[in-house]
């Protein structure tokens, strides 16, 4: 296995819950699958199409988001919106969010109080 | 025919519960419509971007998975150990005791030994298949149940103990140096003994008396250097390739020499067997039994040392590696 391959790996495990978190932020305005898949391709947040579809239904089955379908365009679609349920996860997710980092950061540092134990 | 968006469609549905089914297929159609207007508006004639779109969806069985979150796989890593420790078991235990099973019933009530041997064989097969098809049926079921847990707590006391390690036992050696200088004092001693006697008082031997002119001298030399190989194994304390060779050669030198002898029915007294109404005919039954014990016992035991040396070397190169208990 090359190194590219270890990387993307391990990019793509990183990156596995921040889809959630990046729907659920993006969809506080009402959106449709494709229009998503487009903001957060723009956004550097490139998904599967086939990931992501799933998922918004998964996420409308778990009661955080509200789906309704549009028919007043030209063609069906189906609305989603981040539901009050949603939006408290979402703090919560940001919130673990802001932690890991805050421990990440502090591994790094090195931070002298922090116990270092070696064998 | 249908155009492809509606074969596509149609594939999902198929694949989610009959209660989400309407609502998908207007969600996936409606998504097929908007990838496929993307590629429209950067220019992609209407054929490609169809077939560009769908290509992105990807495999319809897959998408519907994602959609009802049906597993992609039979027995998913909850019950795949189980899985695996059940199917073991039951291969190791099930299919042997019924072919065993079989094969001495053909070979008693039929006592043809083609017929045996194919029978033997087929049974062999024909439960493996059983035993794996039946299990890994339960276990797929299992896992559509909604069973991705373990019903058996797995606790340090499942662990199995290691084969035994090191030193060659003393009373491996023994038995063995026991049964061959046993059998090679028996081939002496059944040509003066006997439960037979002839007209003049005479002991009837049960070997053919003709085989001492070579090959009953030959199959005890044989059996007393294979008692002496195993001496020395001992002192040595353990196999090695040398012992193994040694082993293997003695082994087929008293089995090959047994079975050929036993096929062309040279191996038995014929006084004996002709004085003796019980005694099976040439070819019958019992000589095939006879037959497949000694091949059976022979090879049984190379494979046996085969797997022994390399580990009896391990422990008496730098006697016994760091993990291992002693």
């Amino acid at each position: 296995m090359s190194d590219d391959e270890v990387l993307a790996g391990h990019l793509q495990e990183l990156r596995r819950g921040t889809v959630v978190v990046a729907c659920l932020a993006t969809l506080t305005t009402p959106g449709y699958g494709y229009a998503l898949l487009d903001t957060l391709g723009h956004a550097g947040l490139s998904v599967d199409a086939n990931t992501l579809y799933p998922l918004l239904r998964r996420l409308e089955k778990q009661g955080l988001l509200e789906a309704e379908w549009n028919t007043e365009e030209s063609r069906p679609r189906k609305f989603y919106r981040t539901s009050d349920a949603g939006t408290g996860l979402l703090e919560q997710m940001l919130a673990e969010w802001q932690s890991l980092h805050g421990s990440i950061t502090a591994l790094r540092g090195g931070s002298p109080e922090s116990p270092t134990t070696e064998h | 025919m249908a155009t492809l968006t509606e074969r596509y469609v149609a594939a999902v549905s198929r694949g989610v519960p009959a209660s989400q089914r309407a609502d998908v297929e207007l969600e996936v159609a409606a998504a097929v419509e908007d990838l496929v207007a993307a590629r429209r508006e950067s220019g992609t004639d209407p054929v490609s971007a169809e077939r560009d779109a769908l290509t992105e969806l990807g495999d319809p069985v897959r998408l519907a998975a994602g959609y009802s979150g049906r597993q992609l796989q039979l027995i998913g890593p909850g019950l795949y150990p189980d899985y695996l420790r059940l199917l073991t078991l039951l291969l190791t235990i099930v299919v042997p005791l019924v072919t065993i099973v079989v094969g001495a019933t053909t070979l008693f009530f039929n006592g043809d030994p083609g017929e045996t041997a194919s029978a033997t064989v087929l049974t062999a097969l024909s439960t493996t298949g059983h035993v794996l098809f039946w299990t890994t049926l339960a276990f797929a079921l299992a896992e559509r149940a909604g069973t991705t847990k373990s019903p058996i707590r797995w606790t340090p006391e499942l662990l199995r103990d290691l084969p035994q390690q090191g030193p060659a036992r003393l009373g491996d050696t023994v038995a063995t140096i026991a049964l061959g200088v046993g059998l090679a004092v028996y081939l002496v001693w059944q040509q003066f003994r006997s439960p037979l006697h002839d007209a003049d008082g005479r002991a009837v031997p049960l070997l053919d008396p003709a085989l001492w002119t070579f090959w009953l001298p030959y199959l005890i030399v044989v059996l007393l250097v294979g008692a002496g190989v195993e001496w020395m194994r001992y002192r040595t304390r353990g196999w090695t390739w040398g012992y193994f060779a040694a082993n293997t050669v003695l082994n087929l030198a008293f089995a090959v020499p047994v079975i050929v002898l036993l096929a062309a029915g040279s191996l038995f007294n014929p006084a004996f067997t002709s004085a003796v109404d019980w005694w099976p005919e040439a070819g019958g039954p019992a000589s095939v039994i006879i037959l497949v014990c000694v091949a059976g016992v022979a090879l049984w035991d190379i494979a046996d040392t085969a797997r022994k040396t390399p580990r009896d070397l391990r422990a008496l190169r730098g006697e016994l590696s760091p993990g291992q208990p002693s």
